[in-house]
């Protein structure tokens, strides 16, 4: 089956704004090679969320240990800015639609928590399923993400890039 | 008394597999990445119920 290129978006996870941000954080090279690797293709915009900036906020504020005011900041600026980096950003609602209200939210998100049958939850993770919704609300299957491993969440159909492997063609 | 007896009923759940991605460079070319798609899958799940009679 031929793989046709892919044009559009690519979402980026709150790591990812991590990395870009904390250049002392360990996936910080990566993320930048393939930052540049991908803005190199026509047609690729990177997408980002409120919900990345919360996420990202709380990772400064409680796994670096940053002040929340330095963490507030920082998302202030690339929320009014909306450039990571030298890149341009997106930022996405939760919906386009206007017909759209809180109820298909949460149903949304019900529908990729609920355990199914003895198997176990759909996405394993409240977090990983708000990406997932505001993703598929918005018609974007690309991810960008470093949480590979340990076992990012993710709805049918959605791809996960990882840097990494990006880099290699920086 | 109770006496077991297999059931097994069809779900579906989420699985990830190894897929490849590709991008068009400005010049035409084609150059492709491992990446990894999630997709839905049909499976048969079988337990041992217990059955008192």
């Amino acid at each position: 089956m031929p793989n046709t290129p892919q044009t559009g978006g690519v979402y980026l996870d709150a790591n990812i704004l991590i990395a870009s941000v904390d250049t002392t954080d360990v996936h910080a090279s990566n993320v930048h090679k393939a930052l540049v690797v991908l803005s190199r293709f026509p047609g690729i915009a990177f997408f980002i969320s409120d919900w990345t900036l919360v996420e990202m906020k709380k990772v400064f504020v409680r796994e670096k240990g940053w002040p929340v005011s330095r963490a507030n900041k920082v998302a202030a600026r690339i929320r009014k800015t909306l450039v990571l980096r030298g890149h341009s950003l997106t930022l996405l609602p939760i919906t386009n639609s206007p017909k759209y209200e809180y109820k298909d939210f949460f149903d949304s998100l019900f529908k990729f928590l609920t355990i199914d049958q003895k198997i176990g939850p759909r996405i394993d993770g409240l977090a990983d399923a708000i990406h997932c919704t505001i993703m598929k609300n918005n018609s974007i299957t690309l991810i960008l993400s470093v949480d590979a491993s340990s076992g990012l969440g993710l709805a049918p159909n959605q791809i996960l890039l990882e840097p990494k492997e990006l880099a290699k063609d920086y | 008394m109770a006496s077991k007896r297999p059931v097994s009923f069809a779900a579906s759940q989420i699985v990830k597999k190894p897929t490849t991605i590709a991008f068009k460079r400005k010049n035409g070319e084609i150059v492709t990445f491992k990446a990894t798609k999630a997709v839905e899958e049909k499976v048969t799940v079988k337990f041992v119920a217990k059955k008192k009679i």
